[in-house]
């Protein structure tokens, strides 16, 4: 009994300490349960205010990215202006006096662009700007006189400005970004910094959004037009028609009955080589060929190629290859390529000919450097010797025997 | 019946055209596709034919060459530089159109009569935001001496009583009022006028432009 009522007793004292140990917890995890509820409206509209707030700072940002490019291009073409009608008639100290990116976004921009402008003046010594530093005509100064005490920065007040050892009658720059709609507007002026401060000079550029950035160089600063007759004599590069000068190398596989090849000749050609299309992706030669070895060999050749690029376009900086087909027609004569010569013809003398004259029909490619230099490498058939026991050949693909292996390189005038 | 062939032949041509203006035709999927947040981003002009043609060779067609019975038009659109939400929907009105209104606004000084054109001119800017007004400001001196008008940075100032005075009273007295003081301190001498560009209305989105010679204020605008 004891033990049951024990059994019941303490099972009651536990329960009621639970139980109200657990009430004390769910009564105020009810109470918070329900302030946070009460404050959730207000909490997701602290939420939803800063997700606008963020989403709103990522917007700017990503427009600044945008504008960046397009606001260095009018500031570009601002001072291209200026050296092609400098604003002063010598150097004259500027100093840059504001420079206001368009409302809505950070000053991170305005660094961005101020750095720019300055890299530009300093490379840009034609344009009679020259940058000067005047720490005290961005500060703010106080000045007490009889028209009272003015508060303003230096640059606003040249009287006061003088009295702190000013730069006195030097120029200050105001340059001013807008966003117009879809134009990027830039709006420059510079002041004389005299009590008068008169505007001597205004300048305004509008740059139309989408408008690619002429990615100019600071140095040597072009006009769009400027930079496309660049870029189109860059294409056409010396005209349609270059004259070759090439030195190549034929070498011969040995038949397996002869044992050893003819000695590699030595070619220098020349002639004539013409695009056949305005971006060079088709081209053309004729040339003429002479190998001279003392005592070796003496050769003439005739050779006429085409050549297809590689590729969509030519490229103004790195080199291009070509595949090359052409065909020649070459005669030798000389003991050191004997295994070339014609069968059965003997000299007038009586002797043995080494002559030999024969057409050879190559398969390459040509890598080209600007259209000044470049490298071949080919592999060539010559029909007359299509399954001779004098010369063997490198590799058959095909059936195709290719008996010769030569290399070039080329210099174009 | 036969009347009706004839009709519908001699329209189809017209149809066909109104089918494909990218602007108002059925056929316009780029525009249509969410039409009110497409056209809230972009800005449009409308230009000739011929102008498009030069400026875009290779998505204009050429005009016939044995002329048009329409008269045809090209119709830009670029995204605005600033999407819609990013500025206040009145600085956007007001910035959005600043190179014509500021152009607009230095044509009135400068149609003055020759002594007031002569003078060397004040540009001061009242509205709410200042760099907004900074903004006018500038495009407003820019514009005023690209029209050939003497022009200065300086600003006219006033005592802090005049502005105090100033402060409490609408603009439409304030305006005269400051004029008048500038003359009187000094601020604006004899061979000065002020060029006043303000908006007199905060629910208006067109700046007004008055002008201040020798004690005296007119509006222009």
């Amino acid at each position: 009994m004891s033990h049951r009522s024990m059994s019941y007793v303490m099972p009651d004292a536990i329960n009621g300490a639970i139980g109200g140990a657990m009430s004390y917890v769910i009564r105020h995890v009810a109470a918070v349960a329900c302030l946070m509820l009460l404050a959730l409206p207000v909490a997701r509209a602290q939420t939803a205010e800063q997700a606008q707030r963020a989403e709103l700072e990522e917007l700017r940002r990503v427009v600044a990215g945008e504008v960046q490019l397009a606001a260095y291009d009018l500031v570009d073409e601002l001072v291209y202006r200026w050296n092609q009608s400098p604003p002063f008639g010598e150097p004259t100290p500027v100093i840059i006096a504001d420079l206001t990116v368009p409302v809505g976004m950070g000053t991170g921009l305005a660094a961005l662009v101020e750095n720019h402008l300055a890299k530009l003046l300093i490379d840009n010594p034609q344009s009679n700007v020259q940058l000067s530093a005047c720490p005290s005509c961005t500060a703010m100064l106080v000045h007490s006189g009889r028209e009272g005490t003015v508060v303003s920065r230096g640059l606003d007040n040249p009287k006061a400005l003088d009295k702190v050892g000013g730069p006195g009658g030097r120029h200050g720059l105001y340059l001013d970004l807008a966003a117009e709609g879809a134009w990027l507007v830039l709006r420059a002026r510079i002041t004389k910094l005299t009590p008068d401060l008169p505007i001597v000079y205004s300048q305004t550029i509008a740059s139309p959004v989408g408008a690619p950035s002429l990615l100019r160089s600071s140095q040597g600063l072009k006009s769009a037009a400027e930079a496309r007759d660049e870029y189109l004599d860059a294409l056409e590069d010396r005209g349609p028609y270059t004259i070759p000068v090439k030195f190549a190398v034929r070498t011969y596989a040995a038949a397996d009955e002869f044992g050893f090849p003819p000695a590699p000749v030595i070619w220098l050609q020349t002639g004539f080589e013409a695009a056949l299309t305005q971006a060079r992706r088709w081209k053309a030669d004729i040339v003429l060929g002479y190998a001279w070895l003392p005592d070796a060999y003496q050769g003439f050749m005739i050779q006429s190629r085409m050549a297809r690029l590689l590729g969509q376009t030519r490229s103004l900086t790195g080199p291009d290859v070509y595949l090359v087909l052409g065909a020649a027609l070459m005669t030798v004569d000389g003991v050191a390529v004997a295994q070339l010569a014609d069968l059965g013809q003997s000299n007038n003398d009586g002797t043995v000919s080494t002559r030999g004259t024969f057409a050879g029909l190559h398969l390459g490619l040509e890598m080209r450097v600007a259209n000044r230099v470049g490298a071949t490498v080919f592999l060539e058939n010559m029909p007359a010797f299509n399954d001779s026991d004098r010369i063997g050949d490198f590799v058959d693909p095909f059936g195709i025997e290719f008996h010769s292996f030569g290399a070039e390189v080329s210099f174009c005038f | 019946m036969e009347f009706w062939i004839y009709v519908l032949l001699f329209s189809l041509p017209s149809l066909v055209e109104y089918a494909r203006d990218p602007v108002a035709g059925p056929l316009a999927p780029d525009l249509m596709a969410g039409a009110g947040e497409a056209l809230r981003g972009l800005d449009c002009e409308a230009i000739s034919h011929v102008t498009a043609r030069e400026r875009y060779p290779g998505r204009v067609t050429a005009p016939p060459p044995r002329g048009d019975l329409l008269d045809r038009q090209a119709v830009v659109c670029r995204a605005r530089l600033m999407p819609p939400g990013v500025r206040r929907a009145r600085d956007e009105a007001i910035l959005g159109d600043l190179r014509r209104s500021s152009e607009e606004m230095a044509g009135l000084v400068a149609g003055l009569a020759d002594p007031l054109r002569e003078r060397t001119w004040l540009v001061e800017v009242y509205y709410p935001d200042p760099q907004v007004a900074a903004k006018v400001q500038f495009a407003t001196k820019n514009a005023l001496l690209e029209q050939g008008v003497r022009v200065t940075d300086r600003a006219p100032t006033l005592a802090a009583g005049d502005v105090e005075v100033l402060g409490r009273i609408d603009p439409q007295r304030a305006w005269p009022l400051a004029c008048t003081r500038y003359v009187a301190t000094d601020s604006l001498g004899a061979g000065d006028a002020l060029m006043g560009v303000a908006l007199r209305d905060r629910r208006a989105t067109i700046l007004n432009v008055g002008y201040c010679a020798d004690g005296d204020w007119r509006w222009l605008r």
